[in-house]
């Protein structure tokens, strides 16, 4: 062995020899592989989640077909528009998400690093955008259903405002707060990156700054479109 | 997948896990506190083994690999509850976990010190130094992180002289 060593290795070894005796112990296959606790197995199971959320509208679709039957009108066909179109992307985002790479390559450690960075920023806006379209589809079904059931309140300014604008503001927001969640763990990824290259540590500085901001005005704006909604209910009524 | 590919990858992981398992705890360690977090990322590198020993060529080093997606899986784990950590790293250094935490010689009082001066490093700072204790030299640590071996050796100098800054401080604080 090396006769070279620091007192620091030297400890280290000492406590590691008994580490290591226990670690060959304990050898066995890995359990629960579908269950893995990295940030690629939690977004991975939440987009299959979600888009097992959007295929359930087919649930919707069959309960909602017999109470519109006879009355085709234009809200009726809107529900069965956005309720196709969140079972369709709820398909998409299945099949995307099955052909995940979830391995790591055998790869120095600043490469696998700019490697995840690269593939999980081309992957940030198509998974924020399907995360953010959950709640605006539901909401679009829910407004256009009740329009359909009620064609008499369609002329109601507050309906329609809730109708053209909800769905749109609320798919940017919760678009845009997902998007914001991915962030903070691209930098965190490329924190660690930064460490290893002097290059991305000065930018990585400069994303973190703008990160603390963003997350801040997307909390505002939820709010804020949360009291125009209960001031225009409120005002409708 | 065949029956006897499954099993020679089964015997292939278990072998490596004999040689090399030791590698799991030490960075769960490095990067968590004691208890259920160390538990789940040690579980998480293995579990990251598995997965990626299908790609695993054997051109490299088998410790070269294991330390490279160990160190990977380490630094990208759980990220929020860094987050946490390093909002008040002085807790983190005295909850990390400590292999002997009833012993209370002088030598289990040096390792506890050695971690928690270890938890006062950056992540990747920690990864270049548990490379150094492991007793890599500076090529391989330049293979596992990916920097050169010159940048290694400056970097190395550096991380030595602020643990033993650390170590010096804590018994003075003593």
């Amino acid at each position: 062995m090396n006769p070279q060593r620091d007192e620091l290795q030297e400890l280290w070894r000492t406590e590691n020899a008994a580490a290591g005796d226990a670690a060959a112990a304990s050898g066995a296959l890995p359990r629960g592989e579908a269950s893995g606790r990295a940030q690629e197995d939690r977004l991975r199971r939440r987009i299959r989640l979600d888009g097992r959320l959007k295929i359930s509208a087919v649930i919707f679709l069959g309960a909602a077909l017999p109470l519109f039957a006879g009355r085709f009108s234009a809200a009726a066909w809107g529900v069965f528009a956005f309720a196709l179109l969140a079972i369709a992307l709820g398909v998409f985002q299945l099949a995307w998400s099955n052909r995940w790479r979830m391995g790591k390559e055998a790869r120095p450690l600043s490469l696998s690093l700019a490697a995840d960075l690269e593939l999980w920023r081309r992957r940030r806006l198509a998974l924020a955008i399907l995360l953010g379209a959950t709640p605006a589809l539901a909401w679009q079904v829910y407004q256009l259903a009740y329009l359909a059931m009620n064609p008499g309140r369609s002329a109601r300014l507050l309906n329609l405002l809730f109708l053209v604008a909800g769905g749109p503001v609320l798919w940017m927001l919760a678009s845009w707060r997902q998007w914001a969640r991915l962030g903070a763990w691209l930098l965190q990824i490329e924190g660690a990156l930064a460490e290893f290259d002097e290059q991305v540590a000065a930018r990585c500085e400069r994303a973190r700054r703008q990160a603390g901001r963003r997350t801040g005005l997307i909390a505002a704006l939820f709010l804020l479109l949360l009291l125009a909604g209960i001031l225009l209910f409120w005002m409708g009524r | 997948m065949s029956e006897d590919a499954d099993k020679q990858r089964e015997a292939a992981y278990l072998e490596l896990l004999g040689r090399h398992g030791r590698i799991a705890p030490a960075v769960a360690r490095l990067y968590t506190r004691a208890g259920e977090d160390a538990a789940d990322l040690e579980q998480e590198i293995r579990l990251q083994w598995w997965r990626s020993l299908t790609g695993f060529s054997g051109r490299a080093r088998a410790s070269t690999w294991m330390y490279q997606v160990a160190l990977h899986t380490a630094l990208t784990f759980l990220r929020r509850r860094q987050r946490r950590l390093r909002a008040d790293p002085l807790e983190h250094a005295g909850n990390m976990a400590d292999p002997a935490p009833h012993a209370g010689g002088r030598e289990d009082q040096r390792r506890t010190a050695l971690h928690g001066a270890l938890a006062r490093l950056a992540p990747g700072e920690r990864a270049l130094a548990y490379l150094w204790l492991e007793e890599l030299s500076h090529e391989e640590i330049a293979t596992v992180s990916g920097m050169n071996a010159n940048a290694v050796g400056v970097r190395l100098h550096r991380i030595r002289q602020r643990l033993k800054e650390l170590l010096t401080a804590g018994k003075e604080g003593k």
